[in-house]
Order: C-alpha cells, then structure tokens, then sequence
C-alpha cells in the first residue's frame, strides 16, 4: 500500500485523537452530570457516582464507563436488574450522541492509526 | 551547557563534591541549594531521587529550573514511600521500566489514582461497622437492628475484598469476615473495641494515600521523560537535533497522553462489561476491580500506541516546518 496514504491515515488518528479527548472532556463535564441526573434509579450509575464521586478527573472516567453501560449495554443491565428501562428510554438520542459517538470515533482512529503505523513498519 | 538540565542519582552517595564543582563557581552553589532543597552537602542521596542542574546563564530560576524542580519534588515524595531496595532495583532495571513507564505512565498512574478510590470504600466500610459496634454498645441500636446493619455491613465488605480487590488492604482471605477483622461480640463489649480496627484503617489509608497520586506522578513522569529526552538531545550542542527533539517529544506527549484517557476509558468499559456477563450484579465491587484492570490495559495500550502516533505526527510537522 502507498506509504503516503498510510502516513496520511496515522496524521489524521493523531489529529482526531486530539479532538476526542477534548470532546471526552466536556462530555465529563458537562453531559454526564445532566445523564447521571436522568438515571438517578438506575444502580449501576448510583453505584458509580458514590464509588467515584470525589476522584476527580479519573472517577469521572468510571462514572462515565458505568452511563455508557446503562445506554448501551441497557438489555443485559435490565435482566440484572441495575437499570430503570424507562429512565434509560428518557436519554434523548441527542445526549446518546454525546456519549457514543465520540468513544467509538476515538476507537476507530486509535485502531486505524496504529494498523497504519504496523504496516508502515514502525510499530516496533 | 546553559541550560537547566536533570539527572537521576544511580547509588546512594553523597553530591558534595559534583555541586563543589560546578562551573560559575558559589552563584551555581546557591542556585544548585535552591532547585535541591532536599540535598544538603552532609545529606546521603538515594538511587532514583532526581537532581536538578540550574541554568547556569542567569543567578535567577527560570521556569524551566522551576519545572524540573517540581518533578524532582514529585518524584522524591513517591521515592519516600519506597524502601532503599526497591528504589535501587527501579534504577538498576531503569531502562526496561523506562519504556514502561514513559508515555504509559499516565495509564497506570490514572489506575493507582482509582485503586486508591477503592481502598478508602473498604476503609469507609470498615469504618460503618465500627460505628455500628459502638451504637450498639451505647444502646442507640437493639441486637437485631445491630445484626442486620453488621450483616448488610459485611457483604458490601465481602463485595469490596472478592479477587483482586484485596491487593492493599492487608486483610487475609480467612473463612469468615468477622475472622479476618478479629471481631468478637463479647470482647467488644469488654474492651470496647474491634480488635484490629485501628490498625486495619491506618494500614488502609496509608496506601490510599501513597496511591492517590498516581495520575499526577504518572503525568509528571511522562512529562520529565520528554523534557530529559529534549535536554539531552539539546545538550549535544546540534541545533537542528535539539529542535527535532521539541518537536518529537512534544508531539509523543500531546496524543499520548490524552489517547492513554480515552482508550483507557474504553478498555474498562470492555472490562466491565465481560465481567459483568460473568460474574453478575451481586459482585458490585468486583466490577469495580475490572473496570481498574481494563482502565489500566487500555491506559497502558493507549498510551504507548498514542505516542507512536504522536511521534510520527510530529516527525511529518517538523519536516513540514523545516522545508519552509
């Protein structure tokens, strides 16, 4: 394959990297606040928000893993019993957005960029 | 060289005679005290401390002088921590660790910082049954109020300590909870204590506390990686390779970092979400200790994935820049 094009994809993984963790910075901020609110029945979010409430940046993270769950992962959650189905329905797709798309966006070009850096032979 | 510079020490000795002979005379002394305020002539320097070398251009610390200062600062404090032995093995087996920690570092560090989260639950834990016990001594709780509450107590306890949960609390795997925190109903109510208690939750939190850092060590490292990676490539005295080395080094840390907080995020999701298929809601706690584990893959593989692309990035932007 063109050495280009691959030097080009490992530049633009770099680039989109760099947005998705200053987009995964507000969503900690700002979105997750507004869901954790909306999914105040729901005991995996409960359970995260009290396991990681005052640890800062890095409890955000788990807190966020724990509402990521509950949006995608709602049937399994439902049959265990940690998720208020109807809580879970109230998210709007608008606030889902927020919490999907940037994580699997940043998944993509983390796995693209490094395939590219493998193939480019300068992985290792 | 001008520039302020850094050193890690490799053996426990004594710096007298480097700083009695550094150019520029008593000025460097001073300004030597100064980034060093640890380091006295008489004082025994331990492997892995990090010694700062001033700008020995000006009398006055730069930023720079200030910067390394405060990773010498950081890594002096976690270096307290460790025992001479260990703190030699780090430095003897510094390269290997090296590749390890630099721009991984951030991972595991974020990870020791969320351990930490985790032991002072247990410590909280153990802390509510001792305010049961003594509610119950002082007879605000009746017997089958205190049974229930020292029931619900323990199974979160017994959440908290499944697997791997335990590594920092120093509590054994006996038979029973009420074994293992050497809790006796009737001894209690003689002597008024758990048995144990006390030294159960300074053990605790002392490790919470050591680990609680992690994340700020883990950036500190990462960044006095790349600042040590600079300094040496500047000290060679060839400006072009000084100037690349900004660039590469800059650019490793500006996608490595972040990239090791997203897919470290990623990876404790992946994490929780395999455990929970396998072990089910009842082992709350333990879904804790996954989402750490995956948190600290995905920290480490981020991290060290990140900064290869970061140096690749920054490669192109420096030829980009360098043709012009």
């Amino acid at each position: 394959m063109n050495d280009d094009l691959l030097g080009g994809v490992v530049i633009v993984s770099g680039v989109i990297s760099l947005v998705s963790f200053c987009v995964d910075v507000y969503v900690k901020y700002f979105i997750l606040p507004e869901i954790e609110e909306r999914l105040k029945n729901c005991r995996v979010v409960i359970d995260a928000k009290r396991c990681w409430d005052n640890s800062g940046f890095v409890g955000r993270r788990y807190r966020l893993v724990a509402v990521n769950l509950a949006l995608t992962s709602t049937e399994l959650m439902r049959q265990q019993d940690m998720v208020d189905i109807n809580e879970v329905k109230s998210i709007s797709d608008h606030q889902r957005r927020w919490i999907c798309i940037p994580e699997r966006v940043a998944l993509t070009a983390f796995i693209a960029g490094i395939s590219a850096l493998a193939l480019l032979g300068k992985l290792w | 060289m001008s520039g302020a510079y850094a050193f890690i020490n490799d053996e426990k000795q004594n710096l007298s005679s480097f700083r009695d002979n550094l150019p520029n005379g008593s000025g460097a002394r001073t300004k030597f005290d100064q980034l060093n305020p640890a380091i006295s002539p008489f004082s025994i320097v331990l492997p892995g401390q990090l010694i700062v070398v001033g700008d020995d251009s000006t009398r006055m610390c730069t930023p720079e002088d200030n910067l390394l200062a405060s990773y010498a600062r950081d890594v002096r404090q976690s270096l307290i921590a460790t025992d001479h032995a260990s703190a030699r093995v780090l430095i003897q087996n510094y390269d290997v660790l090296q590749s390890i920690m630099s721009y991984g570092s951030i991972g595991i560090g974020s990870v020791t910082s969320a351990w930490s989260a985790h032991l002072s639950q247990v410590e909280s834990t153990l802390k509510d049954i001792n305010d049961a016990y003594q509610r119950w001594r002082a007879g605000s709780l009746t017997k089958d109020q205190f049974v229930a509450r020292r029931q619900t107590l323990f199974n979160v306890l017994d959440g908290q300590l499944r697997g791997i949960g335990r590594w920092g609390t120093g509590l054994k795997n006996n038979s029973t909870i009420k074994k293992m925190l050497g809790i006796s109903s009737k001894r209690f109510l003689l002597t008024g204590e758990v048995a144990n208690y006390a030294r159960n939750v300074k053990r605790i939190n002392n490790v919470a506390r050591t680990l609680s850092g992690g994340t700020a060590i883990g950036v500190a490292l990462d960044v006095s990686a790349g600042l040590m990676e600079i300094g040496e490539a500047c000290s060679a005295g060839r400006e072009q390779q000084c100037t690349k080395a900004k660039f590469v080094e800059v650019g490793k840390m500006m996608v490595g970092i972040p990239t090791s907080v997203t897919i470290g995020g990623i990876g404790a999701k992946a994490a929780v979400s395999m455990c929970f298929r396998m072990a089910g809601p009842s082992r709350g706690a333990s879904l804790v200790v996954c989402g750490i584990a995956g948190g600290a893959t995905g920290g480490w593989l981020g991290g060290a994935g990140g900064s290869k692309v970061g140096e690749h990035f920054s490669n192109w932007l420096y030829e980009l820049v360098d043709d012009e």
